[in-house]
């Protein structure tokens, strides 16, 4: 501890201290502070008007894009009701009258089956399934 | 080759009726008879038959000559299909048309008429009862009547018998809440005759023969539809085709048998959701669906899922006229 005291006493750090004491005294510029605070005023401001634009315009982007999408699915199919509408009555045709193929030949055995029957009368172009019987459990 | 075919066919329908399984309904003895006697059969009779559509029924009669494996059926004068001709072996059902001048060849189906009955009974899948009800004096014949229902008692057909040669004088189907779905009933029934063997050929010069092929092929030139049918290495002949409607959506309807198996395969333009096709069939028939060249293909039968898909896989493009 001795060691350092003397070394503060020292020649070279009395000369040391004089040179600091000598040196003039600078106040601190008010107007440079002042411009600092503008600037970082505007800087702060245009930081807030692009987080709001982000804010505003990302959720706003995926809303967009959502949409399109949606019409561009719409656009390309049939309303879901109609589609399952029509499916249903489709399927439920398609098994009845596999089941009426299926039975037919217990009645018909060689003779005229029921399609051969409803050909005569409604022509060989088609018959209209909702026509035909359920014969569901047989 | 006709009487080895009779055999082993009467063979078959004895081990059929006789390997049920425990939980099977009994099979009465009248319709093993039946079953038994099928092949073997002779007579000669009128019968009127019944087909409900809708809110419709088509009523017609037909005069039947049968010998054993043979059959040929003709319609009586003032009826719509008077002049039509149908002669069946024991392979191919051949129908005259007069009006067309067409000779339309499809497979033999008599056989399935007891097969499909004698397999439910066998496989006891449908829970069936048969059981035996009160005959009926039909045709002049007393029968003995079988009542093939569901376990909740709801009837499902009513077959009348003739005991002593076996053979099904009536029978009537029924749908779920009790309405007739079809019939047939004899009103003249003339056993063991000697019928002339000439009545079953059916051959008329410049006639043209038409094929069920022939037939899918020009409906699918009609209708837009690709030619594409079954291959017949997969067991099944195909043996009718037709374009049905719903909802103004065209679909094609193709129906092939293997015996008493019939399978159905639609193509149509629009989807088709297989699941609910499968809740619809309620287990008793399978579904399999695919898309191909814009087309979807649907299969539907009594047989199992990967059996199904298997014969998707034979489904391909037809073979021209």
């Amino acid at each position: 501890m001795n060691n350092i005291d003397e070394c503060l006493e020292s020649e070279g750090q009395e000369a040391m201290r004089q040179l600091v004491k000598a040196m003039p005294e600078d106040s601190l510029s008010m107007a440079w502070r002042s411009s600092l605070n503008e600037k970082i005023l505007v800087s702060a401001t245009k930081q807030k008007r692009r987080r709001w634009f982000l804010n505003a315009m990302i959720p706003s982007a995926g809303v967009t894009v959502a949409c399109g999408l949606a019409l561009l699915v719409m656009a390309r199919t049939p309303s879901p009701t109609a589609v399952s509408g029509r499916n249903f009555e489709m399927e439920k045709s398609m098994v009845s009258a596999h089941r009426m193929a299926d039975v037919s030949t217990d009645l018909s055995g060689a003779g005229l089956g029921p399609s051969e029957t409803s050909d005569v009368t409604k022509g060989p172009s088609g018959t209209d399934w909702n026509d035909e019987a359920d014969v569901e459990t047989l | 080759m006709i009487r080895p075919l009779m055999t082993v066919t009467t063979f078959a329908a004895a081990l059929i009726v006789s390997a049920q399984p425990n939980d099977a309904p009994a099979v009465p003895e009248i319709l093993r008879k039946a079953i038994a006697s099928s092949p073997h059969q002779r007579y000669f009779g009128h019968l009127v038959r019944e087909f409900r559509h809708g809110a419709e029924v088509d009523k017609h009669e037909e005069i039947v000559f049968r010998d054993g494996q043979w059959t040929r059926i003709e319609f009586p004068e003032g009826s719509k299909f008077t002049g039509q001709v149908i002669v069946e072996n024991h392979r191919d059902r051949r129908h005259y048309f007069p009006d067309r001048n067409v000779i339309e060849v499809m497979p033999a189906r008599r056989e399935e008429a007891l097969g499909r009955l004698a397999r439910l009974a066998k496989s006891g899948q449908k829970k069936l009862k048969i059981s035996l009800g009160p005959g009926e004096v039909v045709a002049g014949f007393k029968t003995e009547q079988v009542v093939v229902s569901d376990n909740e008692g709801n009837v499902l057909q009513r077959i009348f018998i003739e005991p002593k040669t076996g053979t099904l004088l009536k029978r009537k189907l029924f749908d779920p809440v009790g309405a007739p779905v079809g019939s047939f009933e004899f009103t003249q029934f003339s056993p063991n005759g000697r019928i002339d063997p000439s009545l079953f050929t059916l051959g008329r010069k410049g006639a043209k023969v038409v094929t069920p092929d022939d037939k899918l092929q020009d409906l699918c030139t009609a209708n837009g539809f690709v030619f594409a049918k079954l291959s017949e290495s997969s067991g099944y002949r195909l043996e009718h085709c037709r374009i049905n409607k719903v909802g103004g959506d065209e679909v094609l309807m193709q129906i092939y048998s293997s015996g008493p198996d019939k399978l159905s395969l639609f193509q149509s333009r629009s989807g088709v959701n297989a699941s609910r096709m499968e809740r619809f069939a309620k287990d008793e028939f399978h579904v399999f669906t695919w898309n191909r060249e814009g087309k979807t293909y649907t299969l539907v039968g009594r047989v199992t899922d990967e059996r199904l898909q298997d014969l998707a896989r034979l489904v391909g493009p037809g073979t021209g006229q």
